[in-house]
């Protein structure tokens, strides 16, 4: 997966809850992303199996609003999601007087 | 929420037309998942200004056109196949870009921006008014004709108020051109309607040479109806009727256009050619246009924008 600052920003927004299923918009407003970039991610997350959607399943309708589509992470989506934004933060760090001191638990 | 079932009923359409070419059942169900987003868009808590809730619903919808366009590709193209360029490489939206409207919403629908990006806001409403009218009149294609009533429909503009300065009455023109342009057997549905050739395309390419000829960089209302006259359809034939010659509708154009230049400027702002520059450019000010531009066009419906006074400068 390549991790474009969009795409960072649609994990960040779903690694925030992992638990909740989120529609488009919600998406939308949480990453700041317009709806033509943020459905074409959605699409390639799913076809990776790392996002699954689901209809809201709504029999009443009270206020006519249709149903929903909802997307979550899958178990796999959350591991590679976390796997990546961890990576794409370890090669951010720069490389200067920090790097000098060493990660936590690789002291000898 | 005075601005709601129009805009809704605008970005239905829009997402509709998005979709219509997505492969196999997935247009439908695409159409269902975008357009049930709306609601929440046009009753979100946390924009408080109908208007921008408008602009927000509008947006989203023009943003489903390239989410269709990825859906299309990815389809044609399975990521198991070699791939291609990723078409998704979006630049990084400007913060609160999701404001921001796709430079022709209207207009993008049935032709490529490469025109359209010149027309005015008023110009571009006028072919979407173009088309409603062939659709009402039961034609499958956009006649020089139903430009003219599109001009009219709008009701605005430099064009309308030329015709309006010559003495003639709109209603007038507007059933003489009907009746000789008569009632079709109705335009196949699902099927866009599109300008006819050569008639359509020749009226449309003519705004062109009209606008450069008065060395405007951008395409109004009354370059489309300086380009009627190079066509000899109901439409030119009503005007000619009507006492409004070629001289007579050039002259008066030059004078409404004189009359709108000095201060203030004119009212009809041309969008030329700025719509890249546009996202380097300041937010406010963009939004403060795009605020104005959707106001007009909900105005242009009978539809009261509200919010007036926060947005107007």
């Amino acid at each position: 997966m390549k991790l474009t600052a969009p795409m960072e920003r649609v994990l960040r927004v779903f690694l925030a809850d992992v638990s909740a299923r989120r529609y488009g918009y919600d998406l939308m407003k949480a990453a700041r992303l317009p709806s033509g970039t943020l459905y074409p991610l959605l699409a390639r997350l799913h076809d990776q199996g790392l996002v699954a959607s689901e209809w809201e399943n709504r029999p009443g309708d009270p206020d006519g609003r249709p149903p929903r589509k909802y997307y979550q992470l899958t178990a796999e989506g959350v591991r590679v999601a976390r796997l990546e934004l961890a990576q794409a933060a370890r090669a951010a760090r720069p490389a200067g007087p920090r790097s000098a001191r060493p990660a936590p638990g690789t002291a000898r | 929420m005075t601005g709601r079932p129009y805009t809704q009923r605008l970005a239905e359409r829009l997402i509709h037309r998005a979709c219509r070419r997505l492969p196999g059942g997935t247009g439908d169900e695409r159409y269902r998942e975008w357009a049930a987003e709306l609601p929440a868009i046009l009753r979100d808590p946390g924009v408080r200004l109908p208007l921008l809730r408008s602009a927000r619903a509008l947006s989203y919808a023009a943003g489903t056109y390239r989410s269709a366009r990825y859906l299309r590709r990815a389809a044609a193209h399975p990521p198991s196949s070699p791939r291609r360029k990723a078409p998704t490489r979006a630049p990084l939206p400007a913060p609160g870009s999701v404001l921001g409207l796709h430079p022709s919403p209207v207009a993008g629908i049935w032709a490529g921006r490469r025109l359209l990006a010149r027309f005015t806001d008023r110009a571009a409403a006028s072919i979407f008014f173009a088309q409603e009218e062939a659709r009402r009149l039961g034609h499958d294609h956009i006649d020089p004709e139903h430009i003219l009533l599109g001009l009219i429909h709008g009701g605005q503009g430099v064009a309308v108020e030329s015709l309006t300065r010559l003495g003639i009455d709109l209603d007038t023109l507007r059933q003489q051109v009907e009746e000789s342009a008569g009632h079709g057997p109705g335009a196949p549905a699902g099927r866009p309607i599109r300008p006819s050739r050569p008639r359509g395309i020749k009226v449309l390419d003519s705004a062109l040479p009209e606008a450069l000829g008065r060395g405007h960089n951008y395409i109004g209302t009354e370059h489309l109806l300086l380009a009627q006259f190079h066509d000899d359809g109901p439409a030119a034939q009503a005007l000619a009727r009507l006492g409004a010659s070629e001289g007579e509708v050039r002259a008066a154009i030059t004078a409404v256009l004189a009359e709108r230049r000095p201060p203030g400027g004119g009212t009809e702002t041309p969008r030329r050619v700025r719509v890249r520059k546009d996202a380097t450019g300041d937010e406010a000010e963009r939004l403060r246009r795009e605020a104005a531009r959707l106001r007009e066009l909900l105005r242009r419906h009978g539809i009261d924008p509200g919010g007036r006074g926060q947005l107007d400068t």
